[in-house]
Parts: C-alpha cells; sequence; structure tokens
C-alpha cells in the first residue's frame, strides 16, 4: 500500500449523469495513488462509474436533485468502494450471466463481477449501496 | 474543435470523436450524429482512438448504431479502440457482434477489396 495515499474518503454528487465523468477521474487518482496500475485503476474506475450509473438511471430513474455518495476506504490490503442511493431499491437480483453481446444493457453488473474481487448490493431500507471490494495486494 | 472530423476516400468515409469520454450522459446523442454524418456514404470508419472512457451505456449505444448500420447494409468498422477500451470489448465479447479494426489505414484496405464472388 502506498504511503500518503488516501485511505478514507467520502464524495457525493448530484444524480445527473454529467456529475459521474469528474467523480470517475477522480477515483481513477485515488486508485493510482493507492499503487494500481494504469489499467486496475481504469478497472475500478469503470466498476465504480457503472455503479454510479445505476443508481442515477434505475434508483433515482434520472431525476436529478438527489444524493449519490461514494465512501472509498482501505482496511488491511482491500480497497472498499461503497456507492449509496436513497432511491427506489432493485428488486431484481443482478444477473449473473454473462451479457449478450448483442445485448443493448444489462452489462454493468457484470463488468463489476469481472473487474472487482467482488460486487454486492446492500439494501438497508431506506438507503441502499454497490460494495466493491478490490485486493490492493496485487496492486 | 468539432467533437465529429469527417474524411472521406474512395471507398469509406473516416470518422473520427474527438471526445475524451463516451458515456450515459452523451452517447446517445453522439451516435445518433454519428449515423447522420455517415448518410451516403459507400462504408463507415468510425475512429474512436481519441476515446479514452467508454462505459457500458455506450457500449450499448454502439451497439444500437452497428445493428442500424447493418440492417442499412452498410460496411462499418470501429478502429484504434485504446488497450483499456478493447479489454472492455473482449470482457464483453463484443469481437462476436461489432466489427472492429487495429488502425483506420488497416480498415481502409479492408474495405478498398473487391467483394468476393459467389
Amino acid at each position: 500500500m502506498t504511503a500518503g495515499a488516501c485511505h478514507e474518503l467520502r464524495l457525493e454528487i448530484d444524480s445527473r449523469l454529467e456529475c459521474v465523468t469528474p467523480l470517475g477521474l477522480c477515483l481513477h487518482t485515488l486508485a493510482r495513488q493507492l499503487g494500481f496500475d494504469d489499467m486496475q485503476a481504469y478497472q475500478i474506475q469503470t466498476c465504480c462509474v457503472e455503479a454510479l450509473n445505476n443508481a442515477i438511471i434505475h434508483a433515482y430513474a434520472g431525476e436529478p436533485g438527489h444524493l449519490v455518495s461514494v465512501r472509498w476506504h482501505t482496511q488491511a490490503n482491500e480497497l472498499l468502494v461503497e456507492i449509496e442511493d436513497c432511491g427506489r431499491a432493485m428488486t431484481v437480483p443482478p444477473c449473473e450471466h454473462e451479457p449478450d453481446p448483442e445485448a443493448e444493457s444489462g452489462r454493468g453488473w457484470w463488468i463489476m463481477r469481472q473487474w472487482m474481487d467482488s460486487a454486492e448490493y446492500c439494501d438497508l431500507g431506506e438507503r441502499h449501496y454497490v460494495q466493491l471490494r478490490r485486493s490492493i495486494g496485487e496492486a | 474543435m468539432d467533437d465529429l472530423q469527417l474524411q472521406d476516400y474512395p471507398q469509406a468515409r473516416v470518422i473520427r470523436l474527438n471526445l475524451g469520454r463516451l458515456t450515459a450522459s452523451s452517447a446517445a446523442k453522439v451516435l445518433t450524429r454519428v449515423l447522420t454524418a455517415g448518410a451516403g456514404a459507400p462504408a463507415l470508419i468510425i475512429d474512436l482512438s481519441a476515446v479514452e472512457f467508454m462505459d457500458s451505456t455506450a457500449i450499448g449505444e454502439l451497439v444500437v448504431l452497428t445493428r442500424r448500420l447493418r440492417e442499412a447494409k452498410r460496411p462499418y468498422c470501429l478502429a484504434e479502440l485504446r488497450p483499456p477500451l478493447m479489454s472492455l470489448a473482449r470482457l464483453m465479447r463484443l469481437e462476436r457482434a461489432l466489427a472492429f479494426c487495429d488502425s483506420v489505414q488497416s480498415a481502409l484496405t479492408r474495405f478498398e477489396q473487391p467483394p468476393t464472388q459467389g
């Protein structure tokens, strides 16, 4: 783990898709500071962007004016990222299957599960979050 | 600079996306413009060399775009994806559904070839 890197951070954006890109860039930089190489940081950024997009598009139905928060933290040799919303809860479990290459949607969870060590959805009633885990040891 | 840059060759029109990111907030509009910009061309080469980041929504929009091109019997190629994006495309096994080329030049060469007989 890289000394001087940020190990605990909370970031918030409004539920607008145009807010996701700058936040994704920020998360890429944070991942690089933890010692992940550029490709690994790109993968972490992509997975976080997928979870953020899901919160905005599905939980908030694309409606601006709601909060999406990211909790970025490390424990032991693991990065944990929690993307939280207070919108509509996911009612159908995320698909475990590889998406059809011709599909127009439904790839987000597959990407998260392939590129992170784990990607889980947690429903706490009024709020819900996606928890992404990735070992820092491999960086 | 316009975010779409067009260059015509006898065999194809190259449309370069001068965008660093193709994401859920922009992909549908941009790729609809690509379709319009490609009207009348014998083939389309979509140069993605400037695109550094793409999310799964943008991938879905690319699938829609290429489906429309196929339905219109318009040859196309997605050229010069950066390595991270190509790794994302391979993860999704997109090479089974979409036509990729390493470079604009190789795509131009591909479209130069006369159709095979039979």
